[in-house]
């Protein structure tokens, strides 16, 4: 299917998306366009209402009825999966796009034994009897070290602990070998402490297996602790993408920088923390040019007029949509800011 | 930090003893969620109490604020034994402890406008007498957290989480309290709206010299926040400092493990102190001698069999763990590199040219977004 003379396309590529829910003026996703490799980690980061879970869902086939998508496309392994039947893209959820879901209480089936929904999963991808399927569910259990396996695999989701449910949960989307998991705010939903265990579990499958990970996360600390790269969003745009190390130590988006002086630190206490001013704008009050602009300390006509393309900085793969990155070549400290 | 040591609140071997359901045959199940805990929060201070959700923080916050009544131990309130408080003084002393709630969506009454949530505390406690008086007082509230005082006519559902959580402030705010407790004031938030909500209380506190407890999992607002740190596991505390001693130089194993498991801000950075393994284990089931000696790397047969006691360790320092000063010397402090020069040069912009829109517009209380028709 792919020519051999042509490059190997990317395992995740989602192009230029956008996507509307009925009755809203402005689309939810609006020009989307992300690439992920096999092995790597990408984050999404946004705060509520950015898009990024519309995004995951659109990637695995499981928009409401009242989304459209009106434009672009989403490719795995260079196939697009928007033309797919909801029979097709059955057979894709769980084998090559499996999803870890936030709340793993609500996602877990609390009918049924760990063991029996894990074989579910199994059985339904491949060709084994329920046995074989045990098996396989009881030796992902013990890769996602759950204390005592065998006995797991007849308790119930309630009788386990939030950081237990979702290692459960991690085992289900691995049982496949999933080329690509998608993890939807994972630890958010946990204490520090297993958090930490989490995304270590997670760093550690993921070089065994290779599959690549989409993290959708609105914490910049678990971001820089997992990820390989990042794409900023905002209302339903990408403001910036690059190498972690690109959008830590050198953000170019005003959002960027006002998201990551809003974060506290666990270093001495340096002053107040930045504050974005108001609120992400309502749909019907989304500006026509760059949708940050209602709420940038920078904007000027131009900015609330046209939207600033997503452009690269000197031909890395770090890019930001702003007219005025980087901002020192546009603006001055003045002496009295010098000292804040 | 010049803070007169006088303790507006203290409490001495608090203890809480939840009971499960009991049946015929059966004796209930008991939780002991807060266990014979003393403190004393200083007047003016910021004190955090932080754990992992089970610590028991929650309900040591409540005992604290009398919310619940301890099964064990006694509060005093500026010297007073609150258990001798008669209702009516128990009902003034109302006004002067209030709190904000984790939850703004749960804990506003969707069936109130906010004019009625911020007013109720008014008129129950007869501090503005007249509905004009209690309608002026509220828009006064509402200007102070930073709401347009035009609000006072809407419903909860109209807000978005950071506003509710404003409204939850100005209630709080509304007996002109002496002391407020926080319960996860900011953890449902956005981060940038979380950041709005952290410099608020800080104002507020500054404004009317309030004292703070906040009660939060969330690391980082909590340095960045408090003053002094006590960290809560299984019901007890296990270790007291100020907050920069708490931070730098952890004593307690548990605390080393918490403060390590906290992501930082900086991609490449590896922590020295290994993972927690495993969960809290079940208050229900208490383990014997030191709490956290199942999951302590450096437990011995001393720590499964004898609890150790909260001990004064140096100045304004305590630490509940046998093995601290031994354990001291190897020991290596987490290195946080500073924020690049490229993030701070633009961090510095940023601001300058907030606080200088912020000048511009006529009512500063107001963002852009919320005075447009």
């Amino acid at each position: 299917m792919t020519n051999p003379d042509e490059p190997v396309p990317p395992l995740l590529h989602i192009k230029d998306l956008q996507v509307q829910f009925s009755g809203s003026p402005t689309s939810v996703l609006d020009g989307i366009s992300l690439q992920l490799e096999a092995g790597k980690t990408l984050a999404l980061v946004g705060e509520s209402g950015c898009g990024k879970s519309v995004t995951s869902l659109a990637l695995m086939g499981l928009l409401p009825s009242s989304a459209k998508v009106l434009q672009g496309d989403i490719r795995l392994n260079g196939d697009s999966l928007l033309g797919l039947s909801e029979r097709q893209y059955a057979d894709l959820r769980g084998l090559e796009l499996a999803m870890i879901f936030q709340e793993p209480m609500t996602s877990l089936n609390p009918a049924l034994t760990l063991g029996d929904q894990l074989a579910e999963a199994v059985m339904r991808h491949q060709n084994t009897n329920k046995k074989q399927a045990r098996a396989q569910a009881l030796e992902l259990l013990k890769k996602v070290q759950i204390p005592a396996p065998e006995l797991r695999m007849e308790a119930y989701p309630h009788q386990l602990s939030g950081g237990m449910r979702q290692r459960v949960m991690i085992a289900m989307a691995l049982i496949n070998h999933p080329q690509l998991l998608i993890a939807d705010e994972p630890t958010t939903a946990l204490d520090v402490t297993i958090q930490a265990q989490i995304l270590a579990l997670l760093n550690r499958i993921q070089k065994e297996t290779g599959s690549a990970l989409l993290l959708i996360t609105h914490d910049l600390g678990v971001v820089a602790e997992v990820a390989d790269s990042v794409a900023v969003m905002y209302a339903g745009q990408i403001v910036e993408q690059g190498e972690v190390a690109d959008i830590f130590n050198n953000p170019q988006h005003p959002y960027t920088i006002g998201l990551m002086g809003s974060m506290p630190s666990l270093a001495p206490r340096q002053g107040a923390l930045s504050t974005i001013p108001g609120a992400v704008p309502l749909p019907r009050d989304m500006p026509a040019g760059c949708r940050f602009s209602t709420r940038c300390p920078f904007a000027d006509t131009r900015c609330h007029q046209q939207r600033p393309p997503l452009r690269p900085l000197h031909d890395s793969p770090h890019h930001v949509a702003c007219f005025y990155a980087p901002l020192e070549n546009f603006f001055a400290l003045s002496a009295e800011g010098a000292c804040a | 930090m010049n803070l007169t040591r006088r303790p507006i609140l203290e409490a001495t071997g608090l203890s809480k003893v939840f009971k499960g359901p009991s049946s015929l045959f059966s004796k209930p199940k008991t939780v002991q969620a807060v266990d014979r805990v003393s403190l004393r929060v200083w007047h003016g201070e910021t004190l955090a109490i932080v754990g992992e959700s089970g610590s028991g923080k929650s309900t040591f916050g409540r005992l604290l604020l009398q919310l619940l009544s301890a099964s064990d131990g006694d509060v005093f309130y500026e010297g007073e034994n609150l258990k001798l408080f008669s209702a009516p003084r128990m009902k003034n002393l109302r006004r002067d402890l209030q709190i904000i709630f984790q939850d703004p969506f749960a804990s506003l009454n969707p069936r109130m406008t906010v004019e009625e949530i911020v007013g109720e505390p008014l008129w129950l406690h007869n501090i503005v007498c007249g509905k004009a008086d209690r309608q002026a007082k509220v828009r006064e509230l509402l200007t102070t957290v930073g709401l347009p005082a035009a609000f006072s006519n809407r419903y909860p559902h109209e807000f978005s989480g950071g506003q509710r959580q404003r409204i939850g402030i100005a209630r709080a705010l509304a007996s002109s309290p002496k002391l407020l407790l926080g319960d996860e004031p900011v953890s449902a938030l956005d981060v940038s709206v979380q950041a709005q909500v952290v410099n608020l209380l800080e104002n507020l506190k500054q404004q009317f010299g309030l004292t703070m407890i906040v009660v939060a999992h969330g690391l980082a607002v909590i340095r960045h926040m408090s003053d002094r740190v006590a960290v809560m596991y299984l019901g007890q505390i296990v270790e007291l400092a100020y907050t920069d001693d708490i931070f730098d130089h952890p004593l307690h194993p548990y605390t080393q493990a918490l403060i390590a498991s906290a992501p930082l801000l900086t991609p490449g950075v590896k922590r020295p102190v290994p993972l927690l393994q495993g969960d809290m284990p079940n208050p229900a089931n208490m383990p014997s001698g030191c709490r956290f000696h199942t999951r302590c790397a450096y437990a011995t047969d001393e720590c499964r069999q004898v609890e150790p006691p909260l001990q004064t360790v140096s100045d304004n320092r305590m630490v509940a763990c046998h093995r601290w000063s031994e354990l001291q010397q190897d020991r290596t402090s987490v290195l946080i590199p500073p924020p690049s020069a490229a993030f701070t040069l633009r961090r510095a912009l940023f601001e300058q040219a907030s606080r200088s829109r912020l000048s511009l517009s006529v009512t500063p209380s107001t963002s852009p977004l919320e005075t447009r028709p």
